[in-house]
């Protein structure tokens, strides 16, 4: 969706699920950006890598926007691959237009521990550096997987200390600053190490009895040494 | 667990660096009467992780998807030692092995444990040792920073008993991977 505003946002979803986390967050994104005066447009990064959109559509949109936001999944331990493919064919095809915009992101994992999304996060930074972009900084958030694509706006105080997070984010990337570490504190949650065992037993729990409704008898078979 | 190792090269295009290492890499381990496997992954067809789900309770620990990745997890699911070979992308792996890498979730199990105070996935095969070897072009020092803590993370998750991130520049490539080999090869 296209809206009007003063600056010109260009998110892009590095999820293959158009209605999973990462989506959900760039959809708050958007539309706290346009409350703060902003226009902006959402693109995933699937759509180019299967064809579905051109590249070249996509670097004019990148020559519009003032800035560029990442919204992607944490895939084994970092960006999913074919964020990386953009970034690679991006690099190649659209260095003038990148120059000098903006770039920030948003990385969400399934564990519970935003800390994990560092190399996600780190590797947007490098792409902002091979670039000649500017840094603006991310968020990690850990736990997407409870979230599952569900609004903001429908979680009660989890979605609201995140739309928080966001809107402080917000606040720093309007007048040019980096994404501040105050955003990223709001969207930590300590666990004990002392709940480690009983948090991965309720999980194995619910593991267990979803493979015993699905039937499944054996969901630790080695398909690979048979 | 058997005595293999797997050799995974991501590069593509230029492939004057990426024989110059696997060729050495391969005299050394043949030299020592070791076993492994080397798949170039610009060859080969992998499918990106479209996460489906499938692999957790329709298909348990098999993609879906029937590309080349099986014969990889094939090699990769009894060997002790994996090696990683990539030109440093925005301090990561080459777009294409990372696609490949993504669906190595596969050789976790869906159950939880605790372990050296992580809470991560169980193991659904033996564990292992990581060696991963990224190249880049001139003094990068975010880049190597960033693929060094990728590794680890990686190490961390695949819950290898050992494990090395060894970040190469072309120009010093001779020298500095026949200091890591000697490191590594007694693995």
């Amino acid at each position: 969706m296209v809206r009007r505003g003063g600056k010109r946002l260009l998110l892009l979803i590095g999820s293959p699920r158009k209605k999973g986390t990462s989506r959900s967050f760039a959809l708050t994104f958007e539309a706290l950006a346009f409350d703060a005066g902003c226009t902006s447009e959402v693109e995933y990064a699937y759509d180019y890598f299967d064809g579905r959109r051109d590249l070249a559509a996509l670097r004019e949109r990148i020559a519009e926007a003032d800035m560029i936001g990442i919204f992607a999944p944490l895939y084994y331990d970092t960006l999913p691959g074919v964020v990386v493919w953009l970034f690679e064919q991006l690099e190649r095809v659209a260095r003038p237009a990148l120059l000098g915009k903006g770039l920030f992101a948003v990385g969400q994992c399934s564990y519970p521990f935003a800390a994990l999304n560092e190399p996600l996060l780190a590797s947007c930074r490098c792409f902002a550096a091979a670039t000649d972009m500017a840094w603006l900084g991310g968020l990690g958030y850990g736990g997407g997987v409870l979230i599952d694509g569900a609004p903001l706006e429908q979680l009660g105080t989890k979605g609201e200390k995140i739309t928080y997070a966001f809107q402080l984010a917000i606040a720093d990337l309007l007048v040019g600053q980096p994404i501040s570490r105050r955003s990223q504190d709001v969207l930590m949650v300590r666990i004990p190490r002392l709940l480690y065992w009983p948090l991965a037993w309720l999980m194995n729990l619910r593991i267990s009895l979803e493979a015993r409704r699905q039937g499944v008898p054996d969901l630790e078979r080695q398909v690979y040494l048979e | 667990m058997t005595d293999q190792w797997v050799i995974l090269d991501g590069f593509d295009g230029d492939r004057r660096t990426a024989d110059a290492i696997g060729g050495t890499l391969r005299e050394r381990l043949e030299s020592m009467g070791k076993q492994y496997t080397a798949f170039r992954i610009s060859d080969l067809h992998i499918a990106p992780c479209r996460s489906c789900g499938a692999c957790g309770y329709k298909s348990p620990g098999k993609c879906v998807v029937n590309d080349d990745l099986h014969q990889i997890l094939r090699a990769v699911a009894p060997c002790s030692v994996l090696v990683f070979l990539s030109p440093i992308r925005f301090g990561g792996y080459a777009s294409k092995l990372k696609m490949a890498l993504e669906k190595f979730m596969n050789l976790g199990s869906p159950y939880f444990t605790v372990t050296q105070g992580k809470l991560l996935h169980r193991l659904r095969y033996p564990a292992k040792a990581l060696l991963s070897i990224g190249v880049t072009e001139g003094e990068r020092v975010a880049e190597a920073e960033t693929f060094q803590l990728l590794v680890r993370r990686n190490a961390q998750n695949l819950q290898c008993w050992r494990h090395k991130a060894v970040v190469l520049q072309p120009a010093a490539l001779e020298a500095e991977l026949n200091g890591v080999l000697e490191e590594v090869l007694p693995w």
